[in-house]
């Protein structure tokens, strides 16, 4: 069954309030006062120090934090994709990924001690291989978080689109649109069966996809005429539909392609800073590496 | 063959318009008969495939009828997919029918004595059993119900021998099984208003417990527990239920006993019946027409012809109906002819025919969910008037508040939110929010228990609800699109029904938790008469060859998703429950079973049961945005008398 109750006003309204997960402000007050304590760490360094640099204790550490962090933001795609028996909802999965990718990304922002970002600019190419290619984790880093904040803003704009057509067409969702069309089609093809080439032709360019109905009306037989009517109001459907059926589908792509682009953008973040990390790791910690 | 009249037409409750063949239309449905076994593979009896064609219209036109073929007859549910399969369009159910009314009601068979005795507890004997059983108010007229039918009736119930302080029922929990009290003492206990258990009554041999929820299907609104050492025959839905096609005299018994339970607590709860005595309001009661209807059937209506008596009081005992008048053509909601006044529920009342509007004109009322009305007569009013006048005096000043407040009303605004609870109602005072409402009523939302949603503005259609569905269960039992109500949508997914009409199988291949989840059992065979009477169509059933065959072909599709959508199971993942397993026999089964490949199932039913038995619910778990959550529609719309008091002109 699919019924959708066509609003009278089209300004599109949250009608229903739906809960909001708890697991939101939980992850985001543990990642604000994770945060808190490292900013407030790294002000007494700054101020007691002589040099803060990411070699130096504690920005060095700050380091190895945000790799922390990192694995941990990357350990919900193991909950959503192939360990789906952890415990706790995808959402509020999904919220710690959200969290603590923002803060990972704040702490490798006191670890490098704003370098190339508020100063020390980077004016070639050297710049992004140094330290182990720090950098480029740095940057690859900020692209990635700028991707899945500007990816949330395109879920919260794209669903609202489709909650506004599922709303208003009187149908609902794609897969009930796309069955109602068929059906529509059908009767169009029911209404045409039998009748003169003209009355086909007006039908025929709506369904090769035409987004209005012809201007020119048919000379039809008295006997045609009420089945016109008919066909009339079936192909005003039919073409409202598709247009929300089109829009709705747009939406949803744009909602994949985002995804799609996050994920090849994570995966090459994630051997960026695996490599950075690593690489420090070996030599800077273990001293394995010349 | 017999005289078609005169013989009972047994366990098809669900298809009330049949018409059996006469002996002239049998012969000639069987001569256009082709053989070609289409109705048998269609059949969802198990054991259908032992049996052929010609075997089977053999025994429809001759006396020869084999052992096998009648056992195939009797468990044969009418369901009716032999039907549409037909080449020559024959209707092979109605000759189905021809021949269960030859073969004649099972119960007239022999009871497999076996059974009973594995009952029987110490010092028991059948006649004592008997006896103790001839207490019951329903069982005591031997004409009626002859000592054969009491012993089918025990040898498809269970005899249970409890210890003191053992609880049989448990208010508040669903079920619909009987119990017969054949010894001992049972106390009755309800919950009082600071949760403290209250005895309601002691239970002795002779009286019964469970029939409120047997006949509504409501939650059971009593505990009981054993006083005493107590013997109870649990008596399964089904099995009453065929008691009561065979006898009706059973079923007019319990349906006027809940009848008058439920007019009697209504009326004693309406301030118009105030100060009348429990003896009257009994009396009153008694006199009470009851009507069944089902959804979409007329109470009543303002032509003259559906018009009720004028000063006939109905009271709506159960379920939901609209109340409604006839426009001009295509003037009404929608371009219908009907313009909606406003939405009834139990409780509810009208008299003659008027909804209490105060324009003194006759309304339509329509059910939009399965409903029960009393019907009080004009004699039986007007004789309560004259007892106590005052009950009369209230009615027309009833009469006349309505009529000042219709008055008042027309220059009047609603509003949707101007009441005293608005705390659970969530909804925006707006011409979409009251929309909403009312497409909830009539799409019958409120009438569940459970209701999965899907905040579309939160809905990143990544359709991971009805993979992780299908994770868990083998087979996605949702379907996301649904009704849409603003931002919501009403996803297709089983709502857990206050009065579930798809529960009405003989084989009890649909069940209810105590704690209300409706679930398949293991005795499905498929047939779809539960889906076909499901009026959301959130029933589907199952061929299980076709899902191994797509289990096979679709390996490389799953070798491809990996790196899509990724591997892994939902907690607790397995394949389609009862696939690979035989059909368990339903309650009325009094057959042995047959070999393993004749009880394999061919179909199953499929239906969300809010994954009961896991610790979670795999859509609501799986959902990335938290877009997918379940609902009681009460608490998260408003509860049904917000709903419902709104009028929606």
């Amino acid at each position: 069954m699919a019924l959708a109750v066509k609003p009278k006003a089209q300004a599109h309204r949250n009608i229903w309030r739906t809960p909001r997960s708890k697991a939101s402000w939980l992850w985001l007050l543990l990642c604000i006062l994770l945060y808190g304590v490292i900013f407030a760490w790294y002000l007494s360094a700054i101020h007691t120090q002589s040099f803060a640099g990411p070699l130096a204790e504690p920005l060095r550490t700050f380091g190895i934090i945000a790799f922390v962090l990192v694995l941990a933001t990357a350990s919900y795609s193991l909950r959503r994709r192939f360990v789906r028996g952890l415990p706790g909802k995808a959402q509020d999965w999904l919220w710690m990924h959200t969290w603590i990718g923002i803060t990972a990304l704040l702490i490798a922002f006191l670890h490098e001690n704003y370098a190339h970002i508020f100063h020390d600019y980077c004016t070639d190419l050297s710049c992004f291989t140094q330290a182990e290619g720090g950098t480029s984790a740095l940057f690859a880093l900020l692209f990635l978080v700028v991707s899945g904040l500007v990816g949330r803003f395109l879920d919260r704009r794209q669903t609202q689109i489709i909650a506004q057509e599922a709303n208003t067409n009187g149908v609902g969702i794609i897969k009930a649109a796309e069955e109602r069309l068929l059906e529509l089609e059908y009767t169009i093809e029911r209404l045409c069966a039998g009748k003169s080439e003209q009355f086909k032709q007006y039908a025929t360019p709506v369904l090769e996809h035409q987004r209005q109905l012809p201007s020119t009306m048919p000379a039809l037989s008295t006997g045609e005429q009420k089945d016109f009517q008919k066909l009339q109001e079936t192909l005003r459907q039919y073409i409202s539909l598709r247009q929300s059926l089109h829009k709705q589908k747009r939406a949803v792509q744009t909602i994949r392609i985002w995804r799609c682009v996050h994920m090849v953008l994570a995966c090459v973040a994630l051997i960026i800073i695996l490599f950075h990390g690593g690489m420090e790791l070996l030599t800077n910690v273990l001293h394995l590496s010349p | 063959m017999q005289d078609k009249k005169m013989l009972p037409i047994i366990g098809i409750q669900h298809r009330h318009d049949v018409r059996p063949f006469t002996e002239e239309e049998v012969r000639f449905e069987i001569d256009m008969c082709i053989g070609c076994d289409r109705c048998m593979r269609a059949c969802p009896v198990p054991m259908s495939s032992t049996v052929t064609i010609a075997d089977l219209n053999k025994a429809t036109i001759t006396d020869d009828v084999p052992a096998h073929v009648a056992r195939f007859t009797d468990e044969c549910v009418m369901c009716g997919s032999c039907v549409p399969v037909c080449p020559v369009d024959n209707h092979r159910d109605l000759l189905m029918l021809s021949l269960k009314q030859r073969l004649g009601i099972s119960w007239d068979g022999q009871v497999d004595m076996n059974r009973i005795f594995n009952y029987l507890p110490p010092g028991w004997n059948v006649p004592g059993l008997l006896n103790s059983l001839r207490e019951q108010p329903m069982f005591n007229d031997p004409q009626l119900i002859p000592d054969n039918y009491l012993l089918h009736l025990v040898a498809t119930s269970k005899l249970l021998t409890l210890l003191p302080g053992a609880v049989i029922l448990n208010e508040g929990e669903y079920g619909r099984a009987l119990y017969l009290i054949l010894e001992g003492h049972i106390e009755l206990f309800s919950a009082g208003a600071d949760g403290q258990q209250l005895l309601v009554a002691i239970l002795r041999p002779g009286e019964y417990l469970g029939e409120h929820g047997m006949m509504t299907g409501q939650p059971r609104n009593a505990t009981a527990r054993t006083q005493t050492a107590v013997v109870v025959l649990e008596v399964p839905e089904q099995v009453m239920q065929r008691l009561m096609e065979i006898v009706p005299a059973v079923q007019t018994f319990f349906e006027k006993l809940s009848t008058i339970r439920s007019l009697e607590a209504i009326l004693k709860n309406m301030a118009l019946f105030q100060d009348v005595s429990d003896i009257d309001i009994r009396q009153l009661a008694e006199q009470a027409e009851v009507g069944h209807f089902e959804r979409d059937e007329y109470l009543f209506g303002e032509e003259s012809d559906r018009k009720p008596a004028r000063e006939m009081l109905h009271v709506l005992l159960d379920g939901f109906v609209k109340v409604s008048r006839i426009t001009q053509a295509g003037t009404g909601r929608n371009k219908t002819d009907e313009r909606i006044i406003a939405y009834r529920q139990r409780g509810d009342y009208f008299a003659g025919g008027l909804d209490l509007l105060g324009d003194g004109r006759s309304v339509t009322v329509r059910a939009i969910t399965r409903a029960r009305a009393a019907k009080v007569s004009h004699q039986a009013l007007l004789t309560l008037f004259a007892r106590y006048p005052e009950v009369g005096y209230r009615f027309q000043a009833r009469s006349q508040q309505y009529v000042e407040s219709a008055a008042a009303a027309q220059t009047a605004t609603f509003d949707l939110l101007k009441q005293d609870n608005t705390a659970t109602m969530q909804v925006h005072s707006d011409p979409a929010a009251r929309a909403g409402l009312r497409a909830l009523v009539g799409g019958g939302v409120i009438e569940g228990t459970e209701v999965l949603v899907i905040d579309l503005e939160k809905c990143i259609h990544c359709n991971e609800c009805e993979e992780a569905c299908a994770r868990r269960h083998g087979h996605s039992r949702m379907n996301r699109k649904g009704m849409v109500i603003g931002n919501i949508s009403i996803a297709t997914a089983c709502r857990q029904c206050q009065d579930p009409v798809c529960m009405l199988c003989s084989r009890a291949g649909i069940a209810r938790h105590p704690s209300g989840e409706v679930y398949i059992t293991d005795s499905c065979i498929g047939c779809g008469i539960c889906a076909e009477r499901c009026p959301y169509d959130n029933i589907s059933i199952m061929t299980l060859e076709d899902e191994d065959e797509g289990d096979t072909s679709m390996s490389l599709q799953r070798f491809g998703s990996f790196f899509t959508k990724g591997s892994g199971k939902e907690r607790g993942g397995k394949m389609l429950p009862m696939a690979q397993t035989q059909a368990a026999s339903g309650p009325l089964s009094t057959h042995l079973p047959a070999d393993p490949v004749s009880e394999m199932r061919k179909k199953v039913a499929i239906k969300c049961d809010l994954c009961a038995g896991y610790e979670n619910q795999a859509c609501v778990q799986a959902c990335p945005t938290g877009a997918a959550f379940r609902v009681q529609p009460t608490q998260f719309f408003g509860s049904t008398e917000d709903i419902l008091r709104q009028r929606t002109v």
